[in-house]
């Protein structure tokens, strides 16, 4: 059932929209697993060889170069925390919306069911 | 140090080469030892490589994942929701695909930066070995050997080909660390939603705000290669920290501007407006002025935004880009944004720098926003020549403000005369100081030395979104351009006589930008070298 006439600016399917959380729902875990796949190399202290984990950057021989890695690495850690956070809001209010609108439905059929009753 | 031990290995060379037409006694074993002290080239290569190998599978996964995302933001929301609610919803997720492909697009790049980086380590450690057997051999060799003799003679040309073989393992390296580092810089400035910190957005507007960009554009004007994004790195962190700094009353009020703007540019313009210093009030007069156009992306892009961009980019060709305004270029004679028959090129050119910063500022040259009734041209006249008359007015108004703060002023006897270091220093701070909240310091430039020294900052200054004034010489006549962006070892110039041209650092540092300035008044070959930058400090 969809909420809306069709014809109006305005029209919502509840089902589908929450369809469509879900869809976000499946991307925020692969966006997880994503994060995962970055941090891999350093979460694993073997990778680097000798170089002690909190001194990664020096496998990079350099430490002009192993420097501008770190300040890359924590800048984009930090962004795929930021964009993660933001996509599970946008999953949290999709849901919601679904859910209000299958309320609202639910409301409406009760109360058509009710005027039918009389 | 590397460079140290280039320097060291450079000597020990040389020390060898005297042998050859000097031999004697017990020296040939000291210069190898000297060839043998720098320490093998460090690094692990196999690590690097590991790096670089998660990055591509977190990238390839992005991809995915942003792909899925802007299928939901075209196809799967608008099917199962229509309204101006899910019209806002569905330019958010647009965002985050937006966003993610960022992210994807930035740990790819980054990876083959690591690879290359990997490659060339692993190539060095080889020569580098090789090099250290040869001078081991050639050790053993003029061990307790008659200097005369031909087994000498051998010894050191073995030991001068080990020498080489490390001097060119650590200079490969050595030559390919900078254009990694800025690599790797110019990818880190990239990451710009976690420079919105301030507390009192959520994330999603976070996303929202980073993610907003003018249509057209491929290059915005102090983002060489994002593209056309509204807001820079250092008006994300400005804005964030102003808001934080607003009391709650107002907080609110601005949240609800936010909240009210027909799209993310919008809102993105407005967030810009607060990072270019403005306070509440001034910000809910410029949303009233621009929320009637706040569905229209094109119209904001072209009103609030100086078209700056050059559409290929460095990388992608692009070269030249004379600037142009509704599709417009030339308006009577001349170039619309060039600075005309005075000398005003440093104001010239801070004015459009400020212009790129400042949407309140470039409202009113476009449109005559903020100018009294009975100005000219008349205020809500927003067409090509308008513009440029208000950009005439606006330069020479900052052109009297330079002079008269410059302290040689008394020697200039008027007319189009320029500007001193002092006056520009004036301007730059007086115009891109409050648009970015940083003070600008002029550096003198007096050879290559200093240029490669300045090249670093430049880079720092301009991936952060803080456009860069410099001066360029023939040694009697000189100019002042701005660095707007850069893309690897290339930087994009404006120019006050209209347009953008992308040059190569190389260029920048070893005095060969006349080019740009060919047919200058006195000056047939041009102004080809920098001798002065105002860098943010």
């Amino acid at each position: 059932m969809r909420i809306g006439d069709g014809g109006s600016d305005f029209q919502v399917d509840p089902e589908q929209l929450g369809g469509v959380a879900g869809e976000l729902g499946r991307a925020y875990d692969d966006f997880q697993t994503a994060i995962v796949d970055d941090g891999m190399a350093f979460t694993e202290p073997s990778a680097f060889g000798d170089a002690a984990v909190g001194q990664a950057w020096q496998a990079f021989g350099d430490a002009a170069v192993g420097q501008a890695w770190q300040a890359f690495d924590g800048a984009w850690t930090g962004e795929m925390a930021e964009v993660s956070a933001a996509l599970a809001e946008m999953v949290r209010n999709v849901e919601t919306t679904a859910q209000r609108y299958r309320e609202t439905e639910q409301a409406i059929t009760r109360n058509l069911n009710g005027i039918g009753a009389r | 140090m590397p460079g140290d031990d280039l320097e060291s290995l450079e000597s020990a060379r040389g020390w060898m080469q005297n042998l050859l037409f000097n031999p004697i006694p017990f020296e040939l074993g000291l210069a190898i030892g000297a060839a043998l002290a720098p320490k093998p080239l460090p690094g692990t290569p196999s690590a690097v490589r590991a790096q670089a190998q998660a990055c591509g599978k977190a990238a390839a996964r992005c991809r995915q994942v942003s792909t899925d995302i802007n299928q939901v933001a075209v196809a799967s929301l608008p099917s199962a929701w229509k309204g101006q609610v899910a019209e806002n919803a569905a330019q958010a997720v647009s965002a985050l695909a937006t966003g993610i492909g960022t992210v994807e697009s930035d740990l790819s790049q980054a990876a083959g930066a690591l690879n290359t980086w990997a490659e060339l380590l692993e190539w060095g450690q080889a020569k580098d070995a090789d090099g250290r057997a040869q001078l081991k051999s050639a050790q053993a060799l003029a061990k307790d050997v008659n200097p005369f003799s031909a087994q000498h003679t051998e010894a050191l040309k073995l030991g001068v080909a080990g020498v080489d073989a490390r001097i060119a393992a650590f200079q490969a390296i050595a030559d390919q660390a900078p254009k990694t580092v800025s690599a790797l810089k110019e990818l880190t400035s990239q990451a710009r939603v976690h420079e919105v910190t301030t507390g009192d957005l959520d994330p999603l507007s976070d996303v929202v705000l980073a993610a907003a960009a003018d249509p057209g554009g491929a290059v915005d004007a102090v983002d060489a290669v994002d593209a056309a994004d509204i807001l820079t790195p250092t008006a994300l962190t400005r804005a964030s920290q102003r808001l934080d700094a607003m009391s709650q009353a107002d907080q609110a009020a601005f949240q609800k501007l936010l909240a009210d703007a027909k799209s993310p540019e919008e809102s993105a313009y407005l967030y810009k407006v607060l990072a270019a210093g403005y306070n509440l009030q001034q910000i809910e007069a410029f949303d009233a002025a621009i929320h009637a156009h706040g569905s229209d992306t094109t119209w904001l892009a072209e009103h609030l935004t100086p078209d700056l961009s050059n559409a290929d980019g460095a990388s992608g060709g692009g070269n030249h880009n004379e600037m142009t305004y509704e599709g417009t270029q030339i308006v009577g004679d001349r170039d619309l944004y060039d600075q005309g028959n005075v000398g005003d090129c440093v104001a010239a050119s801070t004015v459009i720098a400020q212009a790129s910063l400042d949407p309140v500022l470039m409202l009113g040259l476009t449109t005559g926003y903020g100018q009294p009734k009975g100005s000219k041209p008349a205020p809500g006249d927003d067409s090509a020549a308008a513009l440029q008359q208000r950009l005439q007015q606006t330069y020479l108004k900052e052109y009297a403000v330079g002079r008269n703060d410059d302290s040689l002023w008394e020697q200039w006897t008027g007319g189009s005369s320029g500007i001193y270091p002092d006056g520009e220093n004036a301007l730059a701070n007086n115009l891109l100081g409050n648009s970015t909240g940083t003070a600008y310091q002029y550096h003198g430039l007096s050879g290559t030395g200093d240029r490669q020294a300045a090249v670093a900052q430049i880079e720092t200054a301009v991936d952060s979104g803080k456009p860069v004034p410099f001066d360029v010489t023939n040694g009697g006549e000189g100019h002042q351009m701005l660095i707007i962006g850069c893309d690897g070892d290339q930087l994009e110039v404006y120019n006050p006589w209209g347009f953008t041209t992308w040059i190569s650092e190389s260029q920048f540092v070893n005095g060969d930008l006349g080019a740009l300035t060919t047919g200058a008044s006195g000056a047939a070959n041009g102004l080809p070298t920098a001798d002065g930058v105002e860098l943010p400090r």
